[in-house]
């Protein structure tokens, strides 16, 4: 392997390890291309590192939350909505929470694996109804990405043919837990669409990885890599071509660029000594998060580039959007008493329900999903909190273990995840004032829900306390008002954020072109959340690959054509 | 690791009982007879060779106090207690290491109130008093506990109104939700009371059982 520091340039530096770098990483090497790649945090492999087969009482700490991981001592990623030494700002009023993962593999050390496609009307929201833009690609220019990335990564699903919910290559779904059932049952009373999940853990093997063993414990990081994480899943089968070299705790700050305008590299700071390094490379791929790549590009200042990098139009840092969520849930008397079983399952529900409705029939103009939880989960830290509120009304001795005998598994939980459209009040600068622990500029995030979401939180709220009473169950929250936003999470709080460094099909109105290639630098790409014209109904992960994946393939023939 | 370790890794954590052919009635019997043996069987194992754990803000009176009131909250009954899942060590490492200033301070506070209590009524502390009065202490700090989580109910459904005291700012709500954490999390709470069923190799989800 080369040194990172040869001053012979790579043909590509990647910065970021998470779901779109690994992408770009994978399909970049397998095309012959020598990739650097830097990581800001260390180095992570799951058949080696995970937790995933640990008892609750194999820790001291029986699984609580550490400053390093909010989740939980036993969870794969290590990261936060506050890393030590690495500062964001929020302008007054503004809520707003920042996750950012530190390890190899990035978030998706983190994710639900929830993968949802994006449908053909999710590119075309200004066409059909004047709110938001419309990106420069359709769902067919992604369609043959997203079937590559099925048959790579690996994901489960079931054939519906629903409009705007496009189907991929699916491995068979795992059956409905119980309390799944229970759900399938009320949604279909209220004529909600409930299917089988979408996940990217594979059921049958797949190029040399075992299939899922149903130990539930997704999040930990899976040690036979039956579920997508990429390190495991993209990383190492790219470095097996002796084409990827990784150089972790590399904190990228700016992209560099030559006279005539163009990137020639990435300086870093060497995170174990602090030291100020730069690595050469022909083409630049930023792929750190949504957030964090328009923080390097707005710190990448040049006289070419007075405002940044890739930013004559301004709209770095714009357009930024977070999924909207709220969640509620019930005490099911039913499942009272239930035959004690395993429903571990996959690590994740098993069911969903999809966007069902019309909105033109309604008062907000996006829709969102729904994710079921509930069962016998193993137990941690906190466990079944709030016992007062089960018929007895808490109290203790050998009444009170009753009670947790008879009520675990007895609760079934709604979270909502809905499309947010872009907004004037929701972006992201550098903070003239504030620095990081290197000196780096850090972000300073603005923040506004408008009615359109807190119409669609509301109803999210509506909706579940009917699928609760439709199984005879009790919801113990009263439902927020709208004071309270509905009970809506934060911006930030799903960690779904997109769009701040977004395409388009003008140089005047969007950083990237539909290849996620800068206007202003033909030689860099951005392969993350960032290109995003707008969110979706839909988690964006597979979209953030499909794209990184086309992206790729540009950079590899327009190298080919000689033209980076 | 192979998926082939892991299910063996996974088999050796719980003895998987002999219900793997699949039917539903023979399973669900299956289950419950795997789980009443289990219970039956339960008994405190033998002492496992291990480092004694350390006390860091726990005094011994502190810590035999913390243990007779877990145990209190969950007895020893078909299966093993509070007491024999060691979850005054728990609640120790959990004062020194987690909790905030304030709640240790809860904690701590509630300790010595409660042995001032006890002191009223009997004269002596809590340890020293026989186990009726330290039961119906516990009643009564339970009962208040119901009484403040009432307030704060009807408090948050009427504006105006000055907010009543917090009910989690109460010794007994940190001591009852320790002690359950630190039960539920523990082997015995785990494998016996919290009914793990661990069935490695299939993963067969609700059947419908009448009418087959």
């Amino acid at each position: 392997m080369r040194s990172p520091r040869s001053a012979d340039p790579w043909d590509v530096v990647i910065v970021g390890s998470g779901a779109g770098g690994g992408i770009t990483a994978h399909h970049l090497t397998k095309a012959g291309a020598r990739v650097c790649m830097l990581e800001a945090g260390g180095w992570w492999d799951n058949a080696k590192d995970s937790a995933m087969l640990k008892m609750p009482y194999d820790s001291p700490r029986r699984g609580a939350s550490t400053s390093e991981r909010p989740f939980g001592e036993f969870d794969a990623c290590v990261g936060g909505w506050s890393v030590p030494g690495e500062p964001y700002t929020r302008a007054e009023g503004t809520k707003f929470d920042w996750w950012r993962a530190r390890m190899l593999g990035g978030r998706t050390n983190h994710w639900g694996r929830i993968s949802l496609r994006f449908g053909p009307d999710d590119f075309r929201r200004k066409s059909l109804d004047g709110l938001g833009d419309d990106w420069p690609i359709g769902y067919d220019d992604l369609k043959p990405w997203y079937d590559e990335v099925d048959r790579l990564v690996g994901i489960f699903g079931s054939v519906e043919n629903l409009p705007n919910h496009p189907d991929g290559v699916f491995h068979p779904a795992p059956k409905p837990r119980c309390y799944e059932l229970e759900v399938m049952r009320a949604s279909a009373k209220l004529n909600v669409t409930c299917i089988p999940a979408r996940l990217s853990v594979i059921t049958r093997p797949l190029n040399g990885r075992a299939p899922c063993h149903y130990c539930g414990q997704c999040n930990r990081g899976c040690m036979t890599n039956s579920n997508f994480s990429s390190p495991n899943v993209l990383l190492f089968p790219a470095m097996k071509t002796g084409r990827l070299t990784i150089v972790t705790k590399a904190m990228a700050r700016a992209v560099a660029t030559g006279d005539d305008g163009k990137a020639s590299g990435v300086h870093y700071i060497d995170v174990a000594t602090g030291e100020d390094k730069f690595v050469a490379a022909r083409v630049v791929v930023l792929a750190a998060s949504a957030c964090e790549s328009a923080r390097i590009l707005l710190n990448s200042k040049s006289s070419r580039h007075p405002q940044g990098l890739a930013n004559s139009s301004g709209v770095v840092g714009k357009y930024l959007t977070d999924t909207t969520g709220t969640d509620v849930a019930g005490f099911i008397p039913k499942l009272v008493d239930h035959v004690p079983h395993n429903c571990d399952g996959v690590g994740g529900g098993h069911v969903y329900m999809p966007w069902w409705l019309d909105n033109k029939k309604l008062d907000f103009p996006r829709g969102y999903h729904i994710e079921v939880w509930g069962g016998l989960g193993q137990p941690s830290y906190g466990f079944m909190g709030g016992i007062d509120r089960y018929p007895p009304g808490g109290g203790y001795g050998a009444q009170l273990k009753a009670d947790y005998r008879r009520y675990y598994g007895a609760t079934i939980g709604f979270s909502g995840r809905g499309e947010q459209i872009p907004n004037a009040d929701s972006y992201c600068e550098l903070d003239p004032t504030v620095t990081d622990r290197w000196g780096i500029p850090v972000l300073r995030f603005h923040w506004k829900w408008a009615d359109h979401e807190l119409n669609q939180v509301k109803h999210m709220q509506e909706t579940f306390r009917l699928l609760i009473a439709e199984m005879g169950g009790e919801v113990w929250s009263a439902m927020p008002g709208k004071d309270k936003g509905y009970g809506i999470g934060n911006g930030g709080s799903i960690i779904h954020e997109l769009g701040t460094v977004r395409m388009g099909s003008s140089a005047s109105t969007s950083a990237l072109n539909g290849d996620c290639q800068a206007w202003d630098c033909r030689n860099l790409f951005v392969t993350d959340g960032g290109p995003f014209v707008s969110q979706a109904d839909k988690n964006p992960t597979w979209t953030i690959m499909a794209l990184a994946m086309r992206a790729s393939a540009a950079i590899v023939s327009q190298r080919k054509a000689g033209l980076l | 690791m192979d998926r082939r370790q892991a299910l063996r890794t996974l088999a050796a954590a719980s003895a998987a009982p002999a219900f793997l052919h699949w039917d539903p009635d023979a399973l669900i019997a299956g289950i419950r007879e795997h789980l009443h043996e289990a219970r039956r069987r339960a008994r405190p194992r033998p002492p496992q060779p291990r480092s004694p754990y350390e006390f860091q803000i726990l005094t011994g009176q502190q810590r035999a106090t913390v243990a007779e009131l877990s145990e209190i909250v969950i007895p020893a009954t078909d299966t093993p207690g509070a007491k024999a899942a060691r979850v005054d060590e728990f609640v120790d490492l959990i004062l020194a290491e987690w909790a905030t200033e304030n709640d240790r301070g809860i904690v701590l506070n509630g300790l010595a109130a409660l042995d001032a209590r006890m002191r009223q009524a009997t004269g002596g502390t809590f340890l020293e008093a026989a186990p009726a009065p330290r039961v119906a202490m516990c009643t009564q700090m339970d009962d208040e506990l119901t009484a403040a989580r009432a307030a704060s109910r009807a408090w948050s459904r009427t504006a105006g109104t000055p907010r009543p005291p917090d009910h989690r700012s109460l010794f007994w709500h940190h001591m009852r939700s320790l002690t359950v954490s630190g039960y539920y999390t523990s082997e015995a709470g785990y494998t016996l009371e919290r009914m793990a069923v661990l069935v490695p190799g299939i993963y067969n989800p609700c059947m419908p059982v009448a009418g087959r």
